[in-house]
């Protein structure tokens, strides 16, 4: 059963223009125990699908879908309470920058002591409580890989390394052990050896506690050793998704082949120096996103259709939605 | 090939004598390093954080000074006073930053924030000024109008190759990034790798960069250079270095990006 299901997911700016739909009929679904990518560049709208998950969107967007539920229960439906408790205990959010998200006036290990749930303090007199949530958070700055755990604890957010703050993040994520992981972006800027034990954290927890991950982010390589399925988003459009092996082997859409061809360690054929493949142009800004396929200015194989959005098809379980998917003879 | 620069044991410490201060700082020194750039290579720079990249590509380009060591032109020079081969430095080596969008002033359009080198470097009049702003505008890819445009109005690929046009204006024979495609997206950092390896092959220029990603280090650098705590610990040709990393530091980093590679293999 899918754990959180979301369905034409359509996202709306109160602009200066009017509305502007910076998620327009988004997809996806995690799974138990699944690892799921995210793809998108920035300006796709990746941190927005975070954002209305957590339910922390700013009052001049308007959210519709045709289902976002939780474990079945519809997200949509519940009042402030009910969503901070699945907040509280189910989803753990890794957001992007370290810096920016935790308090700069207050100690990393008063923060993480913080977020140590009641449940897990037991009954006992103050300072034993008190014991306990620190026993509690040493452990867990120890699983994330941070050795000097009362350097870090003991320091504020802009003493440390981003790497450091970055594992500190997950920490505070996994201190509830929820059911899902949301990590957004969580490998950037992190050189090779760091990244690889992060990504080692996440396989662990995911094959040891069945913890579903939701990984968001734009590192292929990382996204590919890891993770079972992938949904791929551009300009707020799902455009692909599927599990990985067959995103990778066959991709149907022609915005799912030039990101995977934009990577060089994919292709051990390719001569050093070489061009490598690109779509012509940038993403489209929010004021000028164009209509239909949002893709379709950018793209080699775009024809008349292409000004009506596709709709989403599938071959078993590969959804994408394009009008003339590579692979296919009808093109 | 003909070596363009050499250092010869460059060295930069920031401990200042602190007389009143009660703590001992943690002390970084960085080298003493010796290196050099040929014509027409491309050298990445690789190593963990704090390791002293970022330093090290200052000092190339001469942002600051070391604090013992020298760098060295095998290049005709236009003097030999100390002052004048500082200049010499700044105009032959130049330096792209690391977030091209937060290193553009907001205030001035393209066209003076290109034009600001060649006011403080040249004495070229207005007209010139502008049609070499033109031409650099063309090269990197851009148009001529973006001459009028201010750095808000431009995508993060756009503003990276008004930095890579800032770097270009006064014809330098390197140009040093630090981590240049890092906060790009996939298909832009693409399309700007590719300007990189055309620039090099229409003007023959050295190009030393910092960079994480190995995918792209392995892809377009001829040398690499490792750094581990303030010293390089390892340099070599990119197929050796990355088929025989000799090492500690190397094996780590080569291994943790195999490991990633490879696992990607035996999926597709």
């Amino acid at each position: 059963m899918a754990l959180l299901d979301i369905k034409n997911l359509t996202l709306e700016i109160d602009t200066d223009n009017g509305w502007i739909k910076a998620l327009d009929k988004a997809n996806l679904s995690v799974r138990e125990g699944e690892i799921q990518a995210l793809v998108g560049e920035s300006g796709s709208g990746k941190s927005l699908i975070v954002r209305a998950i957590s339910g922390g969107l700013p009052p001049q967007m308007r959210l519709t879908a045709d289902r976002m539920t939780w474990r079945g229960a519809n997200l949509l439906a519940m009042n402030a309470e009910q969503r901070r408790e699945i907040m509280r205990r189910d989803i753990a959010v890794v957001y992007q920058d370290p810096l920016a998200s935790l308090d700069p006036s207050v100690t990393l290990g008063e923060q993480l002591e913080e977020s140590v749930p009641y449940e897990f303090v037991g009954k006992g007199w103050f300072w034993e409580k008190q014991k306990e949530r620190k026993r509690i958070a040493i452990e867990l700055v120890h699983k994330v890989g941070i050795k000097d755990h009362a350097g870090v604890m003991s320091a504020y957010p802009h003493q440390i390394a981003s790497d450091i703050g970055q594992k500190f993040m997950i920490a505070m994520a996994l201190v509830s052990q929820p059911a899902l992981l949301i990590a957004d972006d969580p490998t950037r800027g992190m050189e090779a050896t760091t990244k690889v034990q992060i990504l080692k954290l996440f396989k662990r927890l995911n094959q040891t506690k069945r913890l579903s991950i939701l990984f968001v982010g734009h590192d292929l390589l990382a996204i590919s050793s890891m993770s079972d399925s992938m949904t791929v988003l551009y300009c707020g459009q799902t455009v692909e998704s599927g599990p990985i092996k067959q995103l990778q082997k066959r991709p149907l859409h022609p915005y799912t082949k030039a990101l995977l061809d934009s990577a060089p360690s994919f292709r051990a054929d390719l001569p050093p120096k070489s061009p490598l493949v690109t779509l012509p142009g940038t993403i489209p800004t929010l004021q000028h996103l164009p209509i239909g396929c949002r893709l379709g200015p950018r793209c080699h194989r775009a024809q008349k259709t292409c000004v009506q959005t596709p709709a989403v098809r599938k071959i078993h379980d590969h959804f994408y939605s394009c009008h003339y998917p590579l692979h296919t003879n009808n093109s | 090939m003909t070596q363009l620069l050499s250092a010869h044991s460059l060295t930069f410490s920031n401990v200042k004598p602190a007389w009143f201060s009660r703590q001992k700082r943690r002390e970084f020194q960085l080298g003493p390093l010796d290196l050099s750039i040929e014509k027409a290579e491309t050298v990445a720079i690789i190593g963990g954080n704090r390791s002293g990249k970022s330093l090290l590509a200052k000092l190339l380009c001469g942002a600051i000074e070391p604090s013992a060591g020298e760098i060295q032109f095998h290049q005709e020079t236009t003097g030999h006073s100390k002052a004048d081969l500082l200049r010499w430095q700044k105009r032959q080596v130049r330096m792209i930053f690391q977030r091209s969008s937060e290193s553009l002033n907001p205030a001035l359009i393209i066209g003076d924030i290109l034009q600001e080198p060649l006011k403080l470097n040249t004495d070229q009049t207005a007209a010139e000024r502008e049609e070499r702003v033109e031409q650099v505008l063309v090269q990197v890819g851009l148009l001529r109008d973006h001459f009028f445009f201010y750095p808000h109005m431009l995508s993060d690929g756009q503003q990276q190759r008004v930095a890579m046009a800032r770097a270009l204006i006064l014809n330098p024979s390197i140009i040093v990034a630090d981590e240049p495609f890092a906060a790009l997206d996939p298909s832009v950092r693409s399309q700007t790798v590719n300007l990189v390896l055309r620039l090099q092959r229409e003007l023959g220029l050295s190009f030393v960069f910092i960079s994480h990603n190995l995918g792209i280090v392995r892809h377009i650098a001829d040398r690499i250079i490792v750094m581990h705590d303030g010293q390089i610990v390892e340099t070599g040709r990119t197929d050796t270095l990355f088929r025989w990393p000799k090492h500690d530091v190397t094996k780590r980093l080569v291994s943790a990006h195999q490991s990633l590679v490879r696992q990607h293999q035996t999926h597709a």
